[in-house]
């Protein structure tokens, strides 16, 4: 195909880039508004080069920070950031650590049930 | 009126370095060696110190207002007439900001990413994200320059690949000081358009829980730290890469820095970090058209999205109208008059004002 002079390497690269980068969404039904957030993104970088992509994304960052579900804001760990359920995102915690729930969710029971993994106050260990 | 929603210090701490970090980045070890040659980074170091005080300054007089912002507490201090009289030239002096950094944005997009397009289309550009940007409520904006920080890590990390250029040296950095105790404060004078965004903690402090306690600063104070260790690296590493006389002929060392590198896959890495620059600097406009757009909504008590629109119609025309007439030479330096005037003057003087004629707002309710 490039020593045909159908594609560049670039162009080949790029595709290739794009199929593997499709795998990344967990859900089949965000498949279709990642396709229709695509072809503005395509024309502004038609027109503005990555400068365009910058600013689509931006707009669509711009977007997605003003949703929340629930209440709950959709960038919830990071943009209002809280260190404390950043356990849970990135880099997962070992499990004796996610004792409590996220601040959002239910007043009452702040703590999760209890895991075993400690001893209890004045528990025997034997 | 009292403001209803709050903010903890982080989110004052993502506030104030978004607005700061920007325009000035690009060619701060330009103008730092003009004046303090190699001794540049003390230069900002010292001035980084000096706008922490400044700050206490500030803070000194929004605390006698507790969640009130600048646009209600002036009229606290001077009377109906005199406040929306400060109110006007605060808002004009944002909006000024905002179409300043217009002008500047929009020359450097187009000397380097696109020579040839007419000025007028970046601009119409910037002006779809600014309404965008701006009709939202303040909590919207935290969320979204707390994320944005990313960007500017992603800035910072971007910078360290220059280091596989072999020409740096660190020689030029020493002898240490050796410029002198005058040439230092000199160049002190230079870098303070690149801390321009400080005094925007006049109305974002109305925001903060607990506003009378000494901890409602940490944000700010972190925040002015954050940025001077920023430029501080940005000037070192700036005047190691260029040799003395280089450095005087390029007014955007950190570009040419980067123009330089060429990593396989990236040939041009600056304009990926002119890209990438172009959202802190949106992050920067925001801002300042956000507070602008809110004076206006408080003057003319029209809502805020009328008064977005009609701020952005002030910022096209006087950009527009600026970009054919002023040079941005002139234009920077009237920049960093108006700032001094509007982020310490002013302040201290209403500062002065309240405490003599003990001027000062009840605490109201206070939430956890």
């Amino acid at each position: 195909m490039v020593e045909a002079g159908f594609v560049s390497y670039g162009g080949l690269i790029v595709v290739a880039l794009t199929a593997v980068s499709s795998f990344v969404q967990p859900n089949i039904e965000m498949s279709s508004s990642i396709r229709v957030l695509g072809f503005p993104l395509m024309i502004l970088a038609g027109i503005f080069g990555f400068l365009g992509i910058m600013v689509g994304v931006l707009l669509i960052l711009i977007h997605l920070s003003r949703l929340t579900s629930f209440g709950v804001p959709y960038f919830s760990p990071f943009a209002p950031l809280n260190v404390h359920e950043l356990k849970d995102t990135i880099i997962r915690a070992p499990v004796w650590m996610k004792g409590d729930r996220p601040k959002s969710s239910s007043r009452i029971h702040k703590v999760k049930m209890e895991r075993e993994w400690k001893l209890n106050d004045g528990e025997d260990p034997y | 009126m009292m403001v209803k929603t709050r903010i903890n210090q982080s989110e004052l701490f993502f506030l104030l370095v978004q607005t700061m970090v920007g325009i000035g980045i690009l060619s701060l070890p330009f103008h730092t060696y003009k004046s303090a040659q190699h001794d540049g980074w003390i230069a900002v170091l010292i001035s980084g110190f000096a706008f922490q005080l400044v700050i206490l300054l500030l803070w000194l007089l929004c605390k006698r207002f507790p969640h009130l912002t600048l646009f209600d507490f002036s009229k606290i201090i001077l009377g109906r007439t005199f406040g929306n009289f400060i109110n006007i030239l605060y808002i004009v002096y944002l909006l000024i900001i905002v179409s300043y950094t217009f002008i500047v944005i929009d020359d450097i997009f187009v000397r380097w990413i696109f020579p040839g397009t007419p000025k007028i289309v970046l601009l119409f550009l910037g002006m779809v994200v600014l309404i965008y940007g701006c009709i939202g409520s303040i909590r919207s904006m935290v969320y979204l320059f707390s994320f944005l920080f990313i960007f500017i890590l992603f800035l910072f990390f971007i910078t360290l690949l220059t280091f596989q250029d072999p020409h740096f040296d660190f020689r030029y950095l020493f002898p240490i000081g050796s410029s002198g105790v005058w040439k230092i404060l000199k160049g002190m004078r230079e870098t303070f358009p690149a801390f321009t965004g400080y005094e925007t903690l006049l109305i974002y402090f109305a925001f903060v829980k607990h506003p009378k306690s000494f901890s409602a600063m940490k944000g700010a104070l972190f925040a002015i730290f954050f940025v001077t260790v920023l430029y501080t690296y940005i000037v070192i590493i700036a005047t190691i890469m260029f040799s003395p006389a280089e450095i005087k002929i390029i007014p955007e060392p950190v570009l040419y820095m980067l123009r330089t590198i060429d990593i396989h896959v990236l040939q041009r890495l600056d304009l990926i970090f002119l890209s990438i620059w172009g959202i802190i600097i949106a992050t920067t406009f925001l801002s300042y058209a956000y507070l602008g757009s809110m004076g206006i909504s408080k003057l003319l008590c029209v809502k805020h999205s009328i008064a977005v629109i009609f701020s952005s119609a002030v910022v096209l025309i006087v950009s527009i109208t600026f970009h054919y007439y002023i040079e941005i030479i002139n234009f920077r330096k009237w920049a960093e008059i108006l700032n001094l005037t509007f982020g310490i003057l002013i302040p201290a003087l209403l500062l002065l004002i309240a405490i003599i004629f003990k001027r000062e707002a009840s605490y109201g309710y206070e939430e956890k």
